[in-house]
């Protein structure tokens, strides 16, 4: 079953520099059970598309387009319409977790409240769920009555991960869940969503900048740029047959692959080039290229790119 | 806990004889001696140079400067400094009755302000560009902006001339109580709510609070759990100062309605030099902020738990 789908979805900010297109026309989907990633470089609309999903996003935002979560279009839907559906059917796992979590609440107490809010427990059973999700997502539990700044860095991820599990959520948005960890912490946290994904069977939107993440958790991925996605398609696919110059550009840098950087830096959304938004850092392009954007192209069911390369 | 309390009296006792050393010494450097002006008071002529070296070898004020040194220390942790030079009685007992006429006053007003600045400020704060918002920021500037003495003899003209339902001044009855305090109120929940306000704002655009709403949690939990709770450090901090502004303030509204404290009896004692009363008001003003602080100290380690596991 799909659970989310974006058509044509546009979100932009109103601010003194002009209008920022911050997600431009873009076409998503996720299904039951499915995990996404989007890859991209910092400012290519990752976040903003997570959290237009969850709808926290800051009052100067404008959307256009549709986003449906099962047959409910989000952004026609009032703010108590998704009170309700955040934390219950909607999860994330946001960014920063020394941030994100209230530094005057023990950790327990963050799910507590989830749980009594979203499952009717009374006080007693949530502590005792709360303790328990706690110890599952891997906080010994010694340290589940914990605050934020008294945990390490990859345990206040565990309990972010334990708050966005709290309510049995369709689907999980997860925000940059390895940033700032120490890499052996990434691993440990990767294989934790590695393995709720696989035994609750839980939708995942996953945002990452990091290739090897996408490689572990991702069924799909979407490489984002200025608020597009370039290139969508399996795992599969995109490793192995990436097609798009963005994507070739993106796994070359890798440092396994030689770390050969993309030249020149990705546009300012205040200002985007005409035509392909990609198309001055691109080796390929053409007079073409600058004149109009790309649609879509189907290279195979899944895997699609808005490259005029695929179109001649 | 007990380390920080221990420590926290340690320096609030160095605070003391520092204040008590400063006010002593100040006084004597100063200009002016009142040997000369009390004697002249009584006899209305300038006094010859005999009867004022008399007057201060009758009343300690001549000698060896450490030796006054000594036995002023000694008498200020007695908290006893002897007669005032003018009516000749004991300082302490006079000073201990107006004190409490002040800090009824200052007790009042703290108890009425404190709580209606919060309920203002943070209705401010939760509805910020709403017209409740404007209206409470127009007014506690015009609150900041009233002279104290301005407005309590505004409301003296009203309440006691034109309407005749309140006593101009004295003390005692409770209706006495009325006016000194809507005067001392008015400019400190005019402060208070623009703290309360701003405090709350910072604290609404942390991350924690997207985690909160994230998690679908009702707007007044938010609001107080979040936002609220982490605003308690600043709002604490900022009442402990403003308890001295207060003390200062009723100074000012004492003279306006002739309310028996210390404030006129100090500024008196300032004008005739009346050495032991002045030390005798430095050192209890002294020993009310330290004890504050203390206060302040305390209640920061329950309301931060980051304060509260660093200090052990």
């Amino acid at each position: 079953m799909r659970l989310i789908e974006g058509r044509n979805l546009k979100v932009y900010f109103d601010s003194d520099a002009g209008k920022v297109h911050a997600v431009d026309n873009v076409n998503f989907h996720i299904d039951e059970g499915e995990n996404l990633v989007f890859i991209g470089e910092t400012g290519s609309g990752k976040t903003v598309l997570g959290m237009t999903i969850m709808r926290l996003l800051p009052t100067n935002v404008y959307y256009e387009g549709e986003l449906y979560f099962k047959d409910k279009n989000l952004i026609k839907a009032t703010e108590k319409e998704m009170e309700g559906l955040r934390g219950r059917e909607l999860a994330i796992i946001m960014q920063n977790p020394l941030t994100a979590l209230n530094p005057c609440m023990s950790i327990k107490k963050h799910l507590v409240q989830v749980l009594q809010k979203h499952k009717g427990m009374d006080k007693k059973s949530a502590s005792d769920r709360a303790a328990e999700i706690l110890v599952e997502t891997g906080i010994p539990e010694d340290q589940i009555d914990y605050y934020a700044h008294q945990l390490s860095g990859g345990l206040r991820q565990r309990a972010l991960i334990a708050l966005g599990l709290a309510c049995d959520s369709e689907i999980l948005i997860a925000d940059e869940p390895t940033k700032g960890l120490d890499v052996t912490v990434q691993l440990q946290v990767v294989k934790l969503l590695r393995k709720i994904s696989d035994n609750k069977k839980k939708a995942m939107f996953i945002i990452t900048h990091d290739l090897g993440v996408a490689a572990a958790l991702a069924d799909r991925i979407a490489i984002m740029y200025c608020g597009r996605i370039l290139e969508s398609g399996t795992v599969k696919e995109i490793f192995e047959s990436p097609f798009h110059p963005y994507t070739k550009g993106l796994i070359a840098a890798h440092p396994s692959r030689g770390l050969n950087p993309i030249q020149g830096y990705s546009a300012s959304l205040v200002n985007l080039p005409e035509g392909c938004v990609f198309c001055p850092r691109c080796d390929h392009a053409t007079a073409k290229c600058r004149e109009s954007e790309p649609e879509e192209f189907d290279l195979t069911e899944t895997h699609k790119v808005r490259c005029y390369l695929a179109g001649s | 806990m007990k380390k920080l309390i221990i420590r926290r009296l340690l320096i609030g006792l160095l605070i003391m004889v520092v204040a008590s050393l400063l006010s002593f010494t100040v006084l004597y450097v100063a200009p002016g001696n009142p040997a000369e002006s009390i004697l002249r008071e009584r006899t209305g002529a300038d006094p010859s140079y005999q009867d004022i070296s008399l007057f201060m070898s009758n009343n300690n004020l001549d000698g060896n400067l450490f030796s006054k040194i000594a036995q002023w220390l000694v008498m200020a942790f007695r908290f006893d400094f002897g007669e005032s030079l003018y009516t000749g009685e004991p300082v302490m007992a006079e000073f201990i009755r107006r004190l409490w006429a002040t800090l009824q006053l200052t007790l009042i007003s703290m108890g009425i302000s404190t709580p209606l600045a919060i309920i203002i400020g943070v209705a401010a704060a939760a509805k910020k560009n709403k017209i409740f918002d404007h209206v409470s920021r127009i007014l506690s500037l015009i609150g900041l902006s009233i002279p104290d003495f301005w407005l309590g003899l505004f409301l003296m003209i009203i309440f006691s001339r034109t309407l005749k339902w309140l006593p101009a001044f004295g003390y005692g009855s409770a209706a006495n109580y009325i006016m000194p305090i809507i005067t001392l109120c008015v400019a400190q929940i005019a402060s208070l709510t623009r703290i309360v306000r701003a405090t709350m704002l910072e604290k609404l655009s942390e991350d924690y609070i997207v985690t909160a709403r994230g998690n679908g949690l009702k707007k007044k939990m938010i609001l107080m759990k979040f936002a609220f709770r982490n605003s308690l450090g600043p709002i604490v901090t900022y009442l402990g100062a403003s308890f001295g502004h207060l003390l200062a303030g009723a100074v000012v509204v004492e003279t306006v309605f002739s309310w028996p404290g210390v404030g006129a009896f100090l500024v008196d004692a300032v004008y005739s030099r009346d050495y032991p009363v002045i030390q005798g008001f430095v050192m209890i003003i002294a020993l009310f902020y330290v004890v504050i602080n203390l206060v302040t100290d305390i209640l920061y380690v329950y309301i931060d738990p980051r304060i509260r596991f660093e200090k052990g």
